[in-house]
């Protein structure tokens, strides 16, 4: 029973804690744009994530292990500093624009910029984080992110065609515009594989004690929970495509994407998607500054968790409340959070094979999962899309810059 | 399997003024549907007024900067 509890709650936090600032960006974006051309891309994305969130999972429970801890046992300091710095430098934009989500949902609500909301965020965020403990913080954030569920109800009632959208399974390239697709396509694959993903959920494994008996129920969850969630992002690209690209929008500004939800669903839609906007992207950078503390504290050794009290484990309290303060002042200075959330998920992709080779080590090293490594589908699946994304990243990201 | 992204992305490298004069229409007409979408919601009840003034002020400076930046690609 307690075991069923355990996957019905991370079916939740699957559903309500996949869509941030990114994922709802991306799709946005690649509706815009492509109509339903880039649904392959946030399948690969979803696919990918499962498998690494899977992975973070068996790991903790088998190995008892931490990620970092692991890597940095396994691969010594000097490695474990780069992907250290590769993670925090990804995470730390990431965490930006989640905050300027926050923010910008605020702005669509009261009309005050969102610069002026970025400290008010910043501050909300150290306070859940200083105040509360781990099961609040995951289970609170996704429970409120099932909102975002309305994006399937836009889907449903504008009659999206499941055809053309089936269609979008198949890659195939648009006509023009071909640095941009490939560029939003990379970026959608930034978002749905983003490493704080895997490395919070590695953590939250240990904060909630798992062990071998949790295998099973790690799988549902990774498969299931990331499957329904990657299907309410597929619902964003659908409501974006229908109403936007129909009509020649492409979204270049945060202050569209309300439009998307308004259309199909009138006042409540436009309530609504403030709603997600605002409560994805918060439970995002709650997650996002944690997963930073659990990087660093638990890289080098400190005491580390959620549950213990602050001042008993200040050096991990201390990395998080750094990160939230520097990233309030990131969106404070006026910084485009559509831009920099796109940005940092093009960077992200860039990022994969340092963030995600050492894991698919990790995964076939008997030492540490023992019976328990990795099928070759799994490595071979997750090494292909970080290798692609990042190549591709590397090309997209100056020509992006260029067009720009 | 990297070479055709890749090579389609380099081909996209030439930044013609023919690209460019597409890129602005896009921004055009994407914005001007930008506009009429928040009036006709605006109409309907189903987005506050708040919103629509500020999102159309964007749309205005949006379409400010694409007539600019055409002024600027006409020889």
């Amino acid at each position: 029973m307690n075991k069923l509890m355990e996957i019905a709650l991370g079916l939740v936090t699957g559903i309500g804690g996949f869509l941030e600032a990114g994922s709802l960006a991306t799709a946005a974006q690649a509706g815009g744009a492509f109509g339903f051309q880039l649904v392959w891309a946030m399948v690969l994305g979803t696919i990918c994530i499962g498998f690494l969130v899977e992975m973070a999972g068996r790991l903790a429970a088998v190995s008892k292990h931490t990620l970092p801890d692991a890597m940095r046992e396994r691969f010594g300091v000097k490695f474990f500093t780069v992907v250290l710095v590769a993670v925090l430098l990804v995470s730390f934009l990431v965490l930006a624009s989640e905050i300027g989500g926050v923010a910008l949902a605020l702005q669509l609500a009261t009309g005050i910029r969102f610069q002026w909301w970025a400290p008010v965020v910043a501050l909300a965020v150290w306070l859940m984080l200083w105040a509360h403990n781990f099961g609040l913080i995951e289970k609170g954030a996704s429970l409120l992110g099932l909102v975002t569920l309305v994006f399937v109800v836009g889907a449903v009632k504008l009659h999206a065609p499941v055809g053309a959208i089936s269609a979008g399974l198949l890659p195939s390239l648009p006509h023009d515009d071909v640095a941009r697709y490939w560029f939003i396509a990379v970026s959608i694959i930034g978002a749905s594989v983003s490493p704080y993903l895997f490395y919070f959920y590695s953590a939250g494994a240990i904060e909630d004690g798992w062990d071998e008996s949790y295998l099973r129920v790690n799988r549902v969850i990774a498969g299931l929970g990331m499957g329904f969630g990657g299907a309410v992002a597929v619902a964003v690209l659908v409501v974006a495509a229908m109403v936007f690209h129909s009509r020649g929008i492409q979204v270049d500004r945060y202050e569209q994407l309300p439009l998307m939800l308004a259309q199909p669903l009138g006042r409540w839609g436009f309530i609504l998607f403030v709603a997600s906007l605002g409560i994805a992207c918060f439970g995002a950078a709650l997650e996002i500054a944690l997963q930073m503390a659990y990087l660093v504290a638990q890289g080098f050794g400190w005491k580390w968790g959620e549950n213990i009290r602050p001042r008993d484990a200040a050096r991990f309290s201390l990395v998080y409340t750094v990160a939230i303060l520097l990233a309030g002042l990131v969106i404070l200075m006026g910084i485009d959070p559509l831009k920099l959330t796109i940005f940092s998920m093009a960077l992200t992709a860039m990022s994969l094979p340092v963030t995600v080779v050492p894991l698919l080590i990790l995964m076939n090293d008997r030492l540490y999962v023992g019976d328990n490594g990795n099928h070759w589908i799994a490595n071979g699946a997750v090494l292909f899309v970080s290798v692609i994304a990042c190549i591709v990243a590397i090309v997209a990201i100056p020509l992006e810059i260029m067009g720009s | 399997m990297l070479v055709p992204p890749v090579l389609a992305l380099l081909a996209a490298c030439g930044g013609s003024a023919t690209h460019q004069a597409r890129e602005l229409s896009q921004n055009a007409t994407s914005w001007e549907a930008t506009g009429r979408l928040t009036i006709k919601l605006l109409r309907r009840g189903a987005v506050p007024g708040r919103y629509a003034m500020q999102t159309l002020k964007v749309v205005s400076r949006e379409l400010a900067k694409t007539r600019q930046g055409a002024q600027k690609l006409s020889p």
